[in-house]
């Protein structure tokens, strides 16, 4: 397979400007997310007090994040203990260059992948390619995205963006068969491609949902089966896992799979829910001689040790957020530039691509706050749009005009003469502001909506005249 | 310093909770987990099998192991072939010689040692020309629709996967109520001297990835049919099973 | 003004102390820290102590960033932490006041017209507000209540989103628009004027007839 073209960008709104006209893929995207937010609606009744198990979700991730190092190490002894090989990796090239050093190792053949989130992170896939490896993306979203050498555009849904006839012609090019786009043959047709792949696969390589600390245990949820397929039939298993991935124990993870799976794709529990402990066991007939699980940081650490960003580590990728979010639901996906996008992508991706790269991203939300209403950790996304707005503005990145623009508005409203003056003079000059707002900035928005007529009198005018009155 | 020493220098500046505040927290933490399993579901064969069907499972039921048999030929095609789990239980009442009476049947174990020897690669080609794999299931969830497969010297984590139709059997009194009420099982399987392998099967293997259409059996089984059997015999897989002799193809 | 009326309807007595400005929010949203808290110290000079038992004011934002954002998300200074806990907890958004706090579902207004309301997202998820308005508006004579399907999403205004991403806050409008449009509605109302004004502006530019009115507007009438 060919390398996917990166797409970091300089600016978000860039990408919108082109994203935001193609209706087809507004459509696409409207079509996906409501889907989703349907289903989602229908499994959370299941549950009366849903609200309660949001707060408790919250409060575990809490307490893991506060013991974290105690239970990275108990999750580390744990998975040793079980045959599993642990390995830490720091940031996003030493993961990479771990991985690839044991796939070059085991894999001569074909690497088979099944989606994660933390494995696009690294870059894995490029770096693998480098090493001369063929590495095959195996979920069917991913499969199709490969294919037309894009990068996913949903954590759950990667394809999204694409419809059933581009799919077809897609396929049709890429695999040389005749054209179709009927899903349920496409489907038949990506299956019996990779299931030949998949026998011949030395090494698999998969995320991790979930991590057990009491049983060193990875957890993997999937509705398609190549997760299990990646995690059974090579001789090798690599696992990359964030370390924020942690819960205390099986417990715990009663609580979060009833909630990601009904968040994520409306469904009361995802098809297959794989709890792999260390490799396959001597009396077992078949699964992995090896078991690698690679525990990633790449900036984990450093949102870790602020108190305010440390709450953005509880995300468990549902990517609810994003099916909600008005602005998602227009741009999509690669609108964000970032491999983590919509609203928590905007929040975490200033850690992982720096604030420099990311700058845009806080401000492309109207912070309306649907994303923290839906999170089933509760995480106060909006705020923390908020709050990066704030440090990025701290940062003296904030554009010339508008501090000025600020610094103007604080002045005239901290005295109410001049809030006064201005809003008369606001008043008088509306009308003309109005008819040649041509070059002017503002305008931007007034391109497609009409200026707003200002009452002719302030409320401190109508006040006093009432109050002259009676 | 080391990548490990490096990152969990790092975390521990930013968890600063004693031992016992530790355990005391996570303690008030199960208190409330346990609060909300609320596992008074009172009639757990009717929402389980209500729930397996709209995961998009099939749903049969019978009353003992002397109906297996005929139950499992009611769901199975005349000429699938297939692959039984090496459990005691098939020998019961002569199932596995039934069910091969009719169609070719394998069993889990390809090698004399009982090992499927994964080195040798054609283990994999073993399952993938197979119409059905039929396992036991530990346990079933009522509340989420699903069974608890794990693999063990009698059954593999391939026949569960590999072939087109997946048929599990569970026992009625395995039943838990919710996940929550199931944790304890799983926790005790996945003990590091327990399976490397246990898997909540909830369903077919399905995508929506086209267009949100679903479809089954994108990279696992296009059917997952669980029988309920009301009075099943505990079990105790061994691989040693007198497995009438299977009909190699 | 008929805020004023309809708070007056009920007998309360009402004040308006003409130094008053801005809550500070704008600045705050953008990220400018320092210039919107000198608003906040500004405004909690004049509101704390002021005599009145209640700080009533007619939009949800307003409200949000004095009852939500001040002293959590917007750091204060020391001696001002306790005027901000007793100023928070004397205000109140206007429908929200009526309801909850006078117990009041009834104004005894008139107004005559098919009825929508847009939820703020402000007013909706950091006060709670969505019943309130309602149940007054149920009771306005001559109103019909009609709901349009997605009322709470954001109708893509933001404040500087909407210059900043102009495009995205513009196709955000439009759904809401339409979402308007298809509940028949002659009126869309709301607790704030400032997604009224920006769904308006789009109204106006489709040539629709339908009109924007704040609640208090519709409250404080004895019309159409
Ligand atoms: S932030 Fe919350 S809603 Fe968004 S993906 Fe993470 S867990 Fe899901």
């Amino acid at each position: 397979m060919t390398s996917r073209t990166p797409i970091i960008p300089q600016n978000l709104k860039l990408l919108v400007e082109e994203r935001i006209h193609d209706d087809g893929l507004r459509g696409n995207i409207r079509r996906a997310t409501h889907t989703s937010l349907g289903k989602r609606a229908a499994v959370v009744e299941d549950f009366p007090r849903w609200e309660e198990m949001r707060t408790t979700a919250h409060d575990i991730k809490k307490h893991v994040m506060d013991n974290l190092a105690h239970y990275l190490e108990l999750f580390e002894r744990q998975a040793t203990e079980a045959g599993a090989q642990v390995h830490f990796a720091r940031d996003a090239k030493e993961a990479s260059s771990i991985v690839c050093g044991l796939a070059r190792e085991h894999g001569e053949r074909v690497i088979v992948k099944s989606k994660s989130m933390a494995t696009e992170e690294i870059h894995l896939n490029p770096a693998l390619q480098q090493s001369g490896l063929r590495v095959l993306e195996t979920d069917l979203g991913e499969y199709i995205v490969q294919l037309a050498e894009e990068p996913p555009s949903h954590i759950t849904a990667p394809a999204l963006h694409k419809s059933r006839g581009e799919i077809g012609r897609l396929f049709s090019e890429q695999l040389g068969i005749p054209y179709t786009d009927d899903p349920e043959e496409l489907t038949a047709i990506a299956r019996r491609v990779l299931r030949e792949e998949f026998l011949q696969a030395d090494v698999g390589i998969s995320g991790v949902n979930f991590g057990l600390a009491e049983s060193g245990t990875i957890c993997i949820v999937e509705n398609e089966g190549n997760a299990r397929l990646s995690t059974t039939l090579p001789k090798v298993h690599i696992a990359v896992m964030g370390i924020e991935k942690l819960l205390p124990d099986a417990e715990s993870l009663g609580l979060f799979l009833n909630m990601l799976g009904r968040s994520a794709t409306g469904q009361r529990i995802t098809c297959y829910t794989s709890l792999i402990t260390g490799p396959k066991r001597s009396t077992e007939p078949d699964g992995p001689e090896q078991l690698h699980i690679v525990l990633l940081d790449n900036g984990r650490s450093t949102m870790h040790a602020d108190p305010k960003l440390r709450e953005a580590l509880y995300c468990i990728r549902c990517g609810a957020c994003m099916n909600i979010c008005p602005v998602y639901q227009k741009v999509g996906g690669h609108g964000y530039g970032s491999v983590y996008s919509g609203p928590i992508g905007s929040v975490v991706t200033p850690v992982f691509m720096g604030e420099q790269a990311a700058h845009d991203l806080p401000f492309a939300s109207s912070l309306c706050g649907a994303c923290a209403d839906i999170c089933p950790v509760r995480i106060d996304i909006h705020h923390h749009l908020l709050d990066w707005r704030h440090r990025m503005v701290e940062g003296q990145d904030g554009p010339l005009l508008e501090r000025i623009a600020m610094r103007l508005f604080t002045f005239t409203a901290l005295s109410a003469l001049r809030f006064d003056l201005a809003g008369r003079l606001a008043r008088l000059f509306a009308p003309f502001l109005k008819h040649s707002a041509g070059g002017m900035r503002l305008p931007v928005w007034s391109e497609t909506r009409e200026f707003p007529n200002l009452p002719e009198k302030s409320f401190k005018q109508l006040w006093k005249e009432d109050r002259e009155r009676s | 310093m080391n990548a490990r020493d490096d990152m969990m220098k790092k975390l521990s500046l930013g968890s600063r909770m004693s031992a016992d505040q530790r355990i005391a927290d996570l303690q008030h933490l199960h208190d409330r987990l346990r609060d909300l399993s609320g596992g008074d579901l009172a009639e757990l064969i009717p929402l389980f099998r209500e729930r397996l069907l709209a995961n998009g499972a099939e749903v049969a039921e019978c009353r003992d192991g002397s109906e297996i048999a005929e139950a499992l030929e009611s769901i199975l095609g005349d000429d699938d072939r297939i692959v039984l789990a090496d459990d005691a239980r098939f020998a019961d009442h002569d199932i596995a010689r039934k069910l091969s009476e009719k169609r070719e049947t394998r069993r889990v174990c390809l090698s004399d040692d009982g090992n499927l020897a994964p080195e040798n690669g054609g283990w994999k080609q073993h399952y993938a020309g197979m119409d059905a794999g039929i396992t036991f299931a530990v346990g079933g969830v009522a509340e989420s629709g699903a069974v608890i497969v794990h693999a063990s010297p009698g059954e593999s984590r391939s026949m569960s996967l590999l072939p087109m139709h997946h048929i599990a059997l569970v026992s009625a009194e395995h039943l838990h109520a919710t996940l929550l009420d199931a944790a304890p099982l799983i926790a005790s399987l996945s003990q590091r001297n327990g399976s490397s392998a246990v898997t909540l099967i909830g369903g077919p293997s399905k995508t929506a990835d086209i267009e949100k259409v679903l479809v089954t059996g994108m990279h696992g089984p296009k059917r997952f049919t669980v029988l309920i059997v009301h009075q099943l015999p505990a079990g105790q897989q061994d691989s040693s099973t007198p497995l009438s002799h299977h009909t190699e193809g | 003004m008929n805020m004023v009326r309809v708070l007056e309807r009920t007998g309360a007595d009402v004040r308006y102390d003409a130094k008053q400005t801005c809550c500070g929010q704008p600045a705050f949203n953008t990220g400018y820290h320092d210039e919107s808290r000198d608003m906040a110290l500004h405004f909690l000079d004049i509101f704390d102590g002021d005599g009145s038992d209640y700080i009533v004011a007619p939009s949800g934002s307003c409200v949000t960033m004095v009852k939500v954002f001040y002293g959590s998300l917007l750091e204060l200074p020391e001696e001002y932490r306790e005027k901000a806990e007793r100023v928070r907890s004397r205000v109140h958004e206007f429908t929200s006041f009526l309801v909850d706090v006078l117990g009041k579902n009834s104004v005894g207004a008139e107004f005559h017209g098919r009825v929508t309301v847009h939820d703020s997202c402000h007013a909706l998820r950091e006060l709670r507000i969505r019943e309130q308005p309602r149940l007054l508006l149920r009771n306005v004579k001559g109103l019909e209540l009609v709901e349009m399907d997605a009322a709470d999403v954001c109708c893509g205004f933001g404040g500087t989103f909407a210059v900043k991403h102009a495009s995205v806050s513009t196709a955000m409008t439009e759904e809401k628009v339409e979402s308007i449009l298809r509940s028949g509605a002659d009126v869309v109302t709301g607790v704030d004027s400032s997604c009224l004004m920006n769904i308006s502006g789009m109204l106006k530019r489709r040539g629709s007839a339908v009109r924007c009115m704040h609640i208090a507007d519709i409250l404080g009438g004895s019309g159409s």
